[in-house]
């Protein structure tokens, strides 16, 4: 779509993610040709225990996928919450990016990005406790999800917006109860 | 849905908070008219960091680097919007003034990205127009660049047959006629062209009228442009302008009604089509309307009009002539090519809408039919133009400058691109995500609109295309999996009572089958807790179903003992010659194929990559097992019972089965139309799915293929290249010959000769490499053609022996079987009077907000009838879905239907080939 958003800043598809992965040999330049070729793709912030017929599903609906690597933890080789894509047709890598990231998996929003490309190693988590390095840091990492700035909204609107989030956060806790509820029961 | 969208909350929030901001931050600078708004946009970029919490990556940056250079751009860019840059005026002469106060300084650089922004943004074309005709009066040459450019592009879109460009290149040339750019007789003139070239395709002597899509392209073109400058036409030119008019009407009585039956989604439609307008019609009919009422339409900004008086002392320049492409003359006369023609035709200038009416019309915002036109196309182009912009597709979506709401038709807009046939423009996950964002950005509004859709869409599931049932399962699935799984199921709880077959039950077995597939089944379970009636429908908890549990079970021991080799890292040939020595032997084959299939299966069970692993490994094994069709029906056999609990492995399994080539595509379809699932046709989709897959991951070879032999194609010409001038070089500096003591000596050292020698010969070693890289995939697509022109052969076989079986035999008169209910028709006749309604269903009773007291659900489709219906339904959808590689090998397929075939089938057939069945 219009270069000319890319030039003013408003969102580009083919934007590169500011990630770099530090495993990568070779220059900038090189790392950039590699993701802009990639067939593969990186998904972060999944659920630990998201599965790969999960992924396999939703990712499915953007192409063949040829392969999924599952991000494990190095030391309990569990899934620690990413993995790998592999598609057959850059086409279908790049509808991945761009329809799936954002987007809900297992009740999480999820990251898609281009990825250079898998190699064996790459599936053990990075991070010092062996999981992934976000992990971390950060609990609940949020991926830039959709953030649709409102032109106008009028005042009764943002009564309402408080009147949902009330709503919400009223079933919240009351799910929350039932939850403590129920795993009472069944203790 | 909508109090479900907790997180999403935050960011309206913040904007809002913002929007109140901006105008006060900004007022003093806005007042003078040719201010620079660099203020804003750096007020702009410091909230959006503050918008953009510290956990995002810094936004944006370019904005800043750019500083005020980007500020016109971003002007431009956001002209006619509601959006800070202007400070949320909404005033588009303000805008106008604002945007051309320091455009006009910067015009020599943004004649490009006016038009790129024109091309780009469409339903914002008056304003772009206008600025171009303002900053035509500070300098000629301006107008005169852009007219010359615009003639270039559209001559160019012309001749490739860039559907889109010339449609809006063409909206573009009639609003800068509008601007005073362009004189309203060249208009006239672009218009006449298209359409003498129209009537000349139509005309069977002159043309060819296989490509009347191409021509009722170019009259919908000029229709589509009336409502930009129609009025300025017939004040500025009204003599011309009436021949144009007089021209269309007697182009569209010369006309052949377009009755695709192919491309319609609500098959009980199907006879209506032949009675109703088509697309060229209807347009003709609004515009009709549009004239009588004095050209007024509310969705079409005249911003022209407030600067009029300075814009009428422009200069307006002519449009050099321009010319389309000469449609070649039907070279044979034979019907099929004829078909084929006009097939390739209808692909190349397809309808761009086939408008689906959802709601009630009574739901439905109330606007005028041309209204109605124009907002679809400014949906569409943004769907067109943003798409991978989430963001600003979401809010161009959400608002459009018009001054009527218009939920309900941007829902039934998108829902009629995920249902469009044969492909919608993109994926269909793509719509999926726009209605995700739009229920998010319109959070008030839109969630109710969808769910409503979704009814509608449920009530008359029947009715629906098969592909498009398909598309509207993994939608909604998929929509639901980001609403945390919420939806009303109480409502749809007596589905439990219908029949097993019956079309309604079928859809929301299927949602809940890919909603456990996305998440679990116990997640899928609790939310449907509000129906526990339809815990019946949900598909059982996967677990797999190994044959030999105990020992008593018979291959109990030769399992165990192939799985310890296994575990053993046995090699394939050892396992190889175990299976020949230890079971093949004693027992038999097909016994063998049970062991391993099962075997192999239940070690790679835990997941996609396991059993990846295990085919690779062992995958030998099974091939030397399985080496004719019938052994690879049994192993596919075997597959679906290991899994029998868990169609997605099931589905998973055989693909990538056929993936290592273990088993081939003839095999899964002979197994598709095996007994046991021939009787799952119409209650399941689950031998659909693998059908699907199986002649998908065909094409995809095929298609893989071609584009690869397509690079390969271009390397040898380059290789050509390089190895002729290498040789070239060589040759050259061979032959230069030097006098020394009277005798001609080679000028060149030995060793640099050497060198280029040696160049040149690598340069005709890669070219023949490549060469013959280039014939093996030719070699390789040509077989693959082969198997896929099999392919379509057994399928067509099947569905004609399974249909002839099953179908009602055609009655003496030779009137064909009704498949449907008589009483569905009959209600459908009453529900035309009340055009655009939705309850002319069969299945269930009307579903008012107001009557909410259970109606009682009619279905009395008998299940022989339903299955006749649903295999019809596959073959036109498998049918119009690869038709591009069905249509070669046409004759062929020909002979295998013969002619005593079912005159059901052979429709089903024809309507999926957009072959006319006229001769039936």
């Amino acid at each position: 779509m219009a270069s000319l958003f890319k030039v003013a800043g408003f969102g580009d598809p083919a934007k590169l993610s500011v990630y770099r992965d530090k495993r990568f040999r070779g220059n900038q330049e090189e790392y950039e040709r590699a993701l802009q070729a990639s067939t593969t793709v990186y998904i972060g912030n999944m659920s630990f225990y998201t599965t790969e017929e999960q992924v396999y599903e939703l990712f499915s609906r953007a192409g063949e996928i040829k392969k999924i690597i599952m991000g494990l933890d190095k030391n309990t080789k569990t899934p620690c919450g990413f993995c790998f894509v592999l598609y057959y047709s850059r086409e279908d890598t790049e509808d991945a990016v761009k329809y799936i990231s954002g987007t809900m998996l297992d009740d999480r929003p999820i990251r898609v990005d281009f990825d250079w490309g898998f190699e064996e190693g790459r599936q053990w988590g990075r991070g010092r406790s062996g999981g992934q390095v976000r992990d971390e840091y950060r609990t609940d990492y949020d991926p830039d999800i959709l953030l649709v700035e409102l032109d106008v909204i009028s005042l009764t609107r943002i009564c309402f917006l408080i009147i949902f989030k009330v709503l919400f956060f009223g079933q919240f806790w009351i799910w929350i109860i039932d939850c403590m509820l129920s795993s009472v029961k069944i203790i | 849905m909508s109090d479900l969208l907790n997180a999403h909350l935050t960011s309206p929030f913040v904007a809002q908070f913002i929007g109140e901001l901006l105008p006060a931050l900004e007022t003093p600078s806005r007042s003078p008219q040719r201010s620079s708004p660099v203020p804003s946009v750096s007020v702009l970029h410091s909230l959006g960091s503050l918008l953009c919490a510290p956990n995002r990556s810094p936004p944006s940056s370019p904005l800043r680097s750019l500083g005020s250079m980007s500020s016109w751009r971003t002007l431009l860019l956001r002209v006619g919007d509601k959006c800070p840059e202007y400070g949320g005026a909404v005033d588009h002469k303000e805008h106008i003034e604002t945007c051309y106060g320091v455009l006009w300084r910067e015009f020599e650089h943004s004649k490009d990205e006016i038009s790129e922004c024109a091309e780009q943004l469409p339903h914002k074309i008056p304003f772009y127009g206008v600025l171009v005709g303002l900053i035509n009066l500070e300098d000629e040459d301006f107008g005169k660049n852009i007219v010359d450019d615009l003639h270039c592009k559209l001559q160019e879109a012309l001749s490739s047959e860039n559907c889109d460009k010339i449609r809006i290149l063409l909206r573009f040339l009639t609003v800068l006629m509008c601007s005073k750019v362009i004189l309203p007789s060249s208009v006239i003139e672009v218009f006449e062209t298209l359409l003498s070239s129209a009537a000349t395709i139509i005309d069977e002597d002159a043309g060819n009228p296989s490509w009347q899509p191409c021509a009722d392209f170019y009259i919908t073109c000029i229709l589509s442009c009336l409502p930009w400058g129609g009025t300025e036409l017939i004040e500025q030119v009204p003599d011309e302008f009436d021949r144009v008019i007089v021209g269309i009407q007697s182009y569209l009585s010369i006309r052949k009604h377009s009755q695709d039956t192919s491309f319609i989604v609500f098959e009980a439609d199907e006879d209506k089509s032949a009675k109703e307008k088509d697309f060229v019609e209807d347009l003709w009919d609004h515009i009709q309307i549009l004239s009588t009422n004095g050209w007024k339409v509310d969705s079409v900004p005249r911003p022209h009009l407030s600067f009029e008086e300075q814009l009428v002392s422009g200069k307006s320049y002519n449009l050099s002539p321009i010319s389309c492409p000469k449609q070649s003359a039907s070279s044979s006369r034979s019907t099929i090519s004829r078909e084929r023609e006009n097939y390739e035709a209808k692909l190349k200038y397809p309808q761009r809408l086939c408008r689906l009416h959802i709601f009630p019309s009574n739901k439905i915002e109330k606007m005028q039919p041309i209204d109605r036109f124009i907002v679809e196309e400014y949906l569409l182009d943004v769907l067109l133009f943003f798409n991978g912009c989430r963001k600003e597709c979401a809010s161009y979506m959400a608002s459009l400058p018009v001054p009527f709401r218009y939920e309900y038709l941007m829902a039934e807009t998108i829902f009629s691109q995920i249902m469009f046939l044969p492909q919608p423009p993109f994926k269909p996950i793509y719509y999926a995500l726009v209605i995700i964002d739009l229920c998010k950005a319109l959070p008030g509004a839109f969630p109710a609109v969808v769910a409503g859709a979704v009814r509608s869409l449920f009530n008359r599931i029947g009715d629906l295309d098969m592909e498009c049932r398909t598309r509207l399962i993994l939608w909604f699935s998929h929509h639901l999996s980001n609403f945390q799984y919420f939806w009303p199921w109480e409502e749809w709880a007596h589905v439990k009572d219908l029949p097993r077959w019956a079309p309604q039950r079928v859809f929301v077995q299927e949602v809940l089958e890919r909603e456990v597939r996305l998440s679990y089944w116990d997640k899928i379970k609790q939310s449907i807790e509000n129906a526990p009636e339809l815990e019946e429908l949900l598909p059982p908890k996967s677990v797999s179903n190994f044959r030999y549990n105990s020992e008593e079970d018979h291959g109990y021991t030769l399992s165990k003992e192939f799985r310890e080799m296994v575990r053993g890292r046995k090699t394939a040939r050892e396992i190889t010659s175990w299976v020949e020595e230890t079971i093949i032997q004693i027992h038999s084959s097909k016994f063998a194929i049970e062991v391993v299939i099962q075997t192999l299966l239940d070690i790679g069970s835990k997941s996609f990559t396991h059993l990846i692993t295990v085919l690779e490994r062992y995958g030998q094994v099974i091939a030397k097992l399985c080496t004719d069709q019938n052994m690879q029906v049994l192993l596919i056999d075997e597959v679906s019972s290991y899994w029998k609990n868990n169609t997605q492995m099931t589905a998973i399994a055989i693909d990538r089965m056929m993936g290592y080539r273990i088993i081939s595509n003839l095999a899964i379809v002979s197994w598709v139309f095996s007994l046991s699932n021939i009787e799952q046709f119409h209650v399941s989709d689950r031998p659909w799915e693998i059908l699907r897959n199986a002649i998908n991951k065909t094409y995809n070879r095929i298609a893989d293929l071609r584009k690869e032999i397509q690079t390969l194609k271009k390397s040898v010409l380059l290789a050509e290249d390089v190895a002729v001038k290498a040789l070239k070089e060589f040759e050259a500096a061979e032959t230069r010959l030097e006098v020394v003591d009277g005798q001609p000596v080679q000028a060149e050292k030995p060793g640099r000769l050497k060198r280029l020698k040696g160049y040149a010969e690598k340069a005709k070693d890669d070219e023949i490499a490549v060469r013959e890289a280039l014939e093996a995939k030719d070699a390789l697509l040509a077989r693959a053609l082969e198997e896929n022109k099999s392919l379509f052969v057994s399928l067509y076989k099947s569905f004609a022996n399974v249909l002839t079986e099953r179908l009602p035999p055609v009655s003496a008169d030779g009137a064909f079987p009704k498949l449907r209910d008589e009483e569905d028709i009959d209600s459908m006749a009453i529900d035309l009077e009340e055009p655009s309604t939705m309850e002319m269903d069969h299945d269930n009773g009307r579903k008012d907000d107001r009557n909410s007291e259970k109606v009682t659900h009619r279905y009395s489709i008998k299940e022989q009838d339903q299955w006749c219906l649903c295999t019809l339904g596959y073959v036109k959808a498998f049918s119009r879905q690869y038709a591009t590689e069905i249509w070669p090998h046409l004759e062929t397929l020909e002979a295998v239907f013969g002619r005593d075939i079912h005159p059901l089938f052979r429709k089903a057939v024809f309507a999926g080939l957009c072959r006319s069945t006229t001769e039936m």
